[in-house]
């Protein structure tokens, strides 16, 4: 059952976006010339690209992406502390732990048709 | 008299008004009669274009067929690249060194002939896709013989250094390359600097981006060693040069080049971001780091600092990922709509991941040289 509207708009163009993928990569790819290949690859990628950001639960789009030792930080928090050289509170290992789980969501959502989602 | 044959040109601005181009051509060339056979948009390159230009020519200084490329400004560049008329001196240095290169003939600033500066250079034979020469068949046999190859070509390149002086055409000796800019102290506090500029440019927060710069100044005094500049090309990699037949045959796109330390072209080279999926060949994926080493202290008479390529390859993850997020930038500002270049800012987690991974192995102590 959909709780909201924005449930059902994101649900609305999760459905247009797989439509178009599907006639996109079914009809229109295969019977591109070869100098155009290139491109459908692309368009394919970029279809596949915003289908994962509609996956992605409000929990992960959330301005507060790092949470080190109980201390929250969105994106450009975390950027400017470690520019300035405050200290973060956490080790540089657990530091690096945080920003790859970071890299691997993010990264998913770059190629998900070859990476499975990270937990 | 000026031709041009229609049926080989595509619906692209230089092919539907080469006119211009071909009639400057003439006059440069001081020939009587040019036919253009063929101009073809060639394929790669989302800051610069290039044309390849098959031409008759009849009289002048170069009677005969020839096979020409004319590279031309995109409509948009980044930040840090070189004008064409500095990677046409650039060219002309290298060539005059005897780097692998291909001749750079002729540079026009006039701006109504093509609407912006070009210059003409030959055309080389050869391959430059990364992902189709990683995969050859032929690279188990030809490899080691190519990364020896390559480097030779860059000790050649890293012969030049701000005092080298050419020897040109009519014009005596000239210091070709007096507009790039000069560092104090190491390259590599030099690069740190750029890299976070760039990132204010930017307006995005990247903190992978800004803790890898941090690590790695605070490790110069591992790595940074204040060794008298070189001419680095600083996109030499996998994709930037040509083969045919095993050989590498003219080194590429030299919008990038400057003076850096040497470790940084060969980090760039090595880097995993450059390998295209042959990770277990760390030179560009074409070979092993060794034979490379070899052929480059052999040809240089230096020798390389090895510790010093892992964090230069660090860097050169940071500086690609960078460059990826300007040229998505590009695209998002509506400067220039392209999805090649909308995409190449999704990239920026593999590089992002690679550089963690790099500092673990160093910081852990497995990462020893590029080979392990």
């Amino acid at each position: 059952m959909v709780e909201n509207e924005l449930d059902r708009t994101s649900s609305q163009i999760k459905g247009l976006i797989d439509a178009l993928y599907a006639d996109f990569t079914g009809q229109i790819a295969s019977v591109l010339p070869e100098n155009q290949k290139y491109n459908a690859a692309m368009i394919r990628r970029s279809l596949e690209i915003l289908a994962a950001h509609l996956q992605l639960e409000n929990r992960e789009q959330a301005d507060v992406r790092f949470k080190l030792s109980g201390q929250p930080f969105s994106c450009p928090q975390l950027a400017k502390a470690l520019r300035d050289r405050q200290d973060i509170g956490v080790s540089h290992e657990k530091l690096r732990e945080a920003l790859k789980s970071d890299v691997m969501h993010r990264r998913w959502q770059a190629n998900p048709k070859t990476l499975s989602k990270p937990d | 008299m000026i031709t041009g044959n229609g049926a080989d040109i595509g619906m692209t601005s230089l092919a539907e008004d080469c006119g211009p181009v071909l009639a400057w051509l003439q006059t440069r060339t001081g020939a009587d009669r040019l036919d253009c056979l063929r101009v073809e948009k060639l394929s790669g390159g989302a800051i610069q274009e290039n044309w390849l230009l098959q031409l008759r020519i009849t009289g002048g200084a170069h009677d005969g067929h020839q096979s020409w490329v004319l590279r031309t400004d995109a409509a948009s560049s980044v930040a840090v690249s070189n004008s064409r008329l500095n990677e046409f001196s650039l060219l002309q240095a290298a060539f005059l060194q005897g780097v692998t290169v291909p001749e750079p003939l002729y540079f026009c600033s006039d701006n109504t002939v093509l609407g912006r500066p070009f210059f003409i250079m030959t055309a080389m034979p050869g391959q430059a896709q990364a992902r189709k020469l990683v995969r050859s068949p032929g690279l188990a046999e030809q490899g080691l013989e190519l990364v020896a190859q390559l480097g030779q070509i860059m000790a050649k390149l890293h012969s030049i250094t701000p005092q080298t002086k050419f020897k040109t055409k009519g014009l005596g000796s000239e210091e070709l390359l007096f507009f790039l800019p000069r560092y104090e102290g190491s390259a590599a506090s030099f690069q740190i600097a750029q890299m976070r500029a760039a990132l204010d440019n930017l307006g995005t927060a990247h903190p992978v981006l800004e803790y890898s710069l941090n690590w790695l100044e605070d490790h110069l005094p591992i790595w940074a060693d204040p060794d008298a500049p070189v001419l680095c090309h600083r996109d030499f990699r996998t994709g930037n040069f040509l083969i045919e037949d095993g050989k590498c045959t003219a080194l590429l796109d030299w919008e990038f080049a400057g003076w850096s330390d040497r470790h940084e072209d060969i980090g760039w080279l090595c880097a995993r971001c450059w390998r295209f999926g042959n990770d277990q060949l760390p030179v560009g994926g074409l070979g092993t780091f060794s034979t490379f080493q070899k052929a480059y202290e052999a040809a240089s008479g230096q020798s390389l600092n090895v510790t010093a390529i892992g964090y230069w390859q660090v860097m050169a993850e940071i500086r690609w990922a960078v460059i990826a997020l300007q040229q998505a930038a590009r695209n998002n500002s509506g400067q220039e709509l392209s999805l090649e270049l909308a995409l190449s800012g999704y990239l920026v987690p593999e590089m992002e991941m690679n550089m963690l991974n790099l500092i673990d192995e160093i910081e852990q102590g497995i990462w020893a040289d590029l080979d392990s």
